[in-house]
């Protein structure tokens, strides 16, 4: 039976990467679709891309704003802030287990046989600061003489545009490679570091270090669909933490920021049915054991 | 507590926001850029200047903002010994972008527009993309900055020598 | 408390769509289009 999420995942790394000419054009796709941004995280300079990623592009507004003022353009990125804000507000972080193909990625990985290791809950944290610094605040105000910023995540830690972009396109313009140094040498570093703990941890990048769904996660809370917990019906089993591509425990908060609404525990692990989710403040009936119960959400 | 992570990170935005300088300059351009097209810009590989370096840029590409200061420096140095440097910008919309640039860094070689009409006809998807001339020849199609002047400064010299007078 | 929950829910969602218009409006799609289409080079760790 094809489970409908990994058919949606799969579905969507093939839609973020249609291009498949690259072999012969030796290029990226250059078309309009890339004008917009897609949900998850996916390099724009991967050679298949066919569209935007979403925080390089808010990068580069936040390093090119005083220019912009210069020129009287105004571009504040309220395109890309409107289109992670419009995504977050609906859905919040489902984004990260539905079509993130870098999300994707780090659970095939972590199918691989091997001793697992949880990650410790502070680290968490990481990820608000990564935002806060590399997309926001280091693109800002770090500015050469012109005034323009630089693209900090994608430059210094983005796993994804190594793996996407950097190495392939090696392949594709060998020439390339001469203009590798310490800046690549240390970016791949830090994937190669990640693909490892990907096999050991569960989805380690999405939980410490993802801006992006650091971005979503501010959502969780408030967005139009969320999780419900029914306490009364949870019996603490675990069960939905032993499942769970983000190790984390549903009855500690149906909305937490590392929740990714996946919904794996809901339709797979709970045999009790203690989890469900509402559209609208609207929950949706969940068949259990007990026929009336009280839902808490938040 | 949610919605106060919320309101501190668009305080963060909105605060540096405006305290970025919104000042125009108002000085007037000595060196205006000049707008080109693709053929254009294959006239530029046939000028009577010994070597040529022809560098296509955008004004958001940092390794190709910092080269500008470079060809400026050699341009002063060696631009009456028949070196020729061309920037193409390929910014698309407006050339304004650039033109600050120009006008802040006071180049005094040529700098041209060409958009992303320049863009596609030479199917750029790197920059800086430099094409490098030597008696009328193209002698290289290369991506990537100078990595010093001292480098740059090098080529010059070594494609002097094979330029017929 | 799920009336109110959801209001806040629609008022954001109305709050980025306006600023996703806002955006389009300003052209920014275009800055986004040009950045995607070049690599430049410092993105992928060479420069």
């Amino acid at each position: 039976m094809v489970d409908i999420r990994r058919l949606i995942q799969t579905v969507s790394v093939f839609l973020c990467n249609a291009w498949m000419l690259f072999p012969f054009t030796k290029n990226i796709y250059q078309g309009e679709l890339k004008s917009v941004c897609v949900p998850g995280l996916n390099c724009y300079s991967c050679p298949a891309a066919t569209g935007a990623c979403p925080l390089g592009s808010l990068q580069t507004f936040f390093a090119g704003i005083r220019p912009s003022f210069r020129t009287g353009s105004y571009h504040l990125g309220l395109y890309v802030i409107g289109m992670l804000g419009l995504v977050g507000g609906l859905v919040g972080r489902m984004p990260c287990a539905w079509v993130c193909p870098f999300g994707f990625m780090q659970e095939l990985l972590h199918k691989i046989p091997s001793r697992k290791m949880e990650i410790p809950r502070f680290l968490s944290w990481v990820k608000y600061g990564v935002l806060a610094l590399f997309v926001i605040l280091f693109p800002l105000v770090i500015v050469d003489v012109f005034g323009y910023g630089e693209n900090w995540f994608c430059k210094y830690i983005c796993p994804a545009g190594t793996l996407e972009a950097g190495l392939p396109l090696a392949f594709l313009q060998p020439h390339l490679r001469e203009l590798w140094g310490a800046l690549f040498y240390g970016k791949l570093a830090i994937l190669v570091l990640l693909l490892v703990l990907m096999v050991y941890t569960r989805r380690p990048f999405c939980r410490v270090l993802c801006p992006l769904g650091a971005i979503y996660s501010l959502f969780n809370k408030v967005s139009v669909f969320r999780m419900v917990y029914y306490p009364d019906r949870c019996v603490r089993c675990d069960e939905c933490y032993r499942n769970c591509p983000m190790g984390i425990k549903f009855y500690e908060g149906a909305n937490q920021s590392d929740c990714i609404r996946c919904l794996q525990c809901m339709r797979k692990s709970c045999k009790y049915g203690a989890i469900g989710f509402s559209i609208n403040g609207v929950a949706t009936i969940v068949p259990g054991p007990k026929e009336k119960t009280e839902a808490v959400s938040g | 507590m949610m919605h106060l992570r919320i309101v501190v990170l668009w305080a963060c935005v909105l605060f540096f926001l405006f305290i970025c300088p919104a000042a125009a300059d108002v000085e007037a351009s000595r060196n205006s850029v000049v707008a080109i097209d693709a053929p254009g810009v294959e006239q530029l590989t046939r000028e009577e200047n010994c070597p040529i370096f022809i560098s296509i840029m955008t004004s958001r590409c940092g390794a190709c903002r910092s080269e500008l200061t470079a060809y400026q420096e050699m341009y002063e140095k060696y631009g009456d010994e028949g070196l020729g440097i061309f920037v193409v910008s390929i910014d698309f919309g407006t050339s304004e972008e650039i033109q600050g640039l120009v006008d802040q860094l006071g180049l005094t070689f040529p700098v041209y527009w060409g958009g992303e009409k320049v863009m596609k006809a030479f199917n750029i998807s790197f920059v800086p993309y430099k094409i490098i001339v030597s008696n009328g020849r193209v002698l290289e199609k290369q991506i990537g900055g100078w990595k010093s002047t001292s480098e740059f400064e090098a080529k010059i010299n070594e494609l002097f020598e094979a330029c017929e007078r | 408390m799920e009336t109110k929950g959801s209001l806040v829910s629609y008022a954001l969602v109305l709050l980025f769509l306006v600023l996703l218009v806002a955006g389009i409006n300003a052209g920014e799609a275009s800055v986004v289009w040009e950045k995607a289409i070049t690599i430049c080079l410092s993105c992928i760790g060479v420069g």
